[in-house]
């Protein structure tokens, strides 16, 4: 697992949370909650393969 | 190296976006106001120089800007020859082939302006008059509206245009 990940991931909730509120003071709150969601979705789309990494080490760690 | 020069081109060209689409913004509004012109020089040639539809129609594009010039040329040519299609359609059709995707106008303004097609060639010249007097007063009402939101929709368009641009410089990092 890289260390940037953790920066990358950082920068993406700052520029989502920038962007939805952005667009919702100009009055488009579907298109700042479809932000918020894809941001959600592109976060997830990098954690979870290293917590199914995790898991597996879990896994072979105690021979489960 | 070569990795900042990309991600410096990914975010200058979505801030060029973001600028191009603010422009249009104003440019949609100009092109309103200009519509508006254009239908007060129709009107001013119905009422002052009593004029027929035909040598109003013409009169208007002899003075008008492309494309907005081949329609009322082609509405002064639907009328004068003994022409079997009703004005509105005329009118449509016109407006649909040549203004529709060659302006900055949106599909909405494009659909209020083809509704003045309907009151076109059948009324008394008072009834007409009137006609676009309403139509004009709708024009002035979404012009204001639009004038009111413009700076506010640029600001928007900018800022989030740096913003997409530095979220993609972030995944291509």
């Amino acid at each position: 697992m890289d260390v940037n990940l953790i920066f990358k991931i950082a920068a993406v909730g700052i520029l989502v949370s920038v962007i939805s509120q952005i667009l919702k003071q100009s009055g488009r709150e579907e298109h700042a909650f479809l932000v918020s969601l894809a941001g959600l979705l592109l976060v997830l789309f990098w954690v979870v393969p290293i917590i199914y990494e995790l898991f597996e080490t879990i896994k072979k760690l105690f021979m489960l | 190296m070569i990795k900042v020069a990309g991600l410096i081109i990914v975010i200058a060209s979505s801030i060029f976006a973001g600028c191009v689409l603010g422009n249009n913004v104003k440019l949609r509004v100009e092109e309103l106001i200009y519509v508006k012109k254009l239908f007060l020089m129709f009107r001013g040639e119905v009422e002052y120089k009593n004029a027929m539809l035909s040598d109003a129609f013409q009169a208007v594009a002899l003075r008008a800007k492309v494309p907005y010039d081949k329609v009322f040329s082609e509405l002064s040519n639907a009328t004068e020859i003994n022409c079997t299609e009703a004005m509105s359609t005329v009118f449509k059709r016109e407006f649909e082939k040549n203004i529709a995707g060659n302006t900055y106008l949106n599909r909405d303004d494009i659909e209020k302006i083809k509704e003045i097609g309907d009151t076109l060639g059948y009324q008394n010249r008072t009834m007409q008059l009137s006609n676009i007097d309403l139509f004009v007063e709708r024009l002035e009402l979404l012009i204001s509206d639009e004038q009111g939101k413009v700076n506010d929709t640029v600001k928007v368009y900018r800022t989030l245009s740096m913003m997409t641009g530095l979220f993609i410089a972030i995944l291509l990092l």
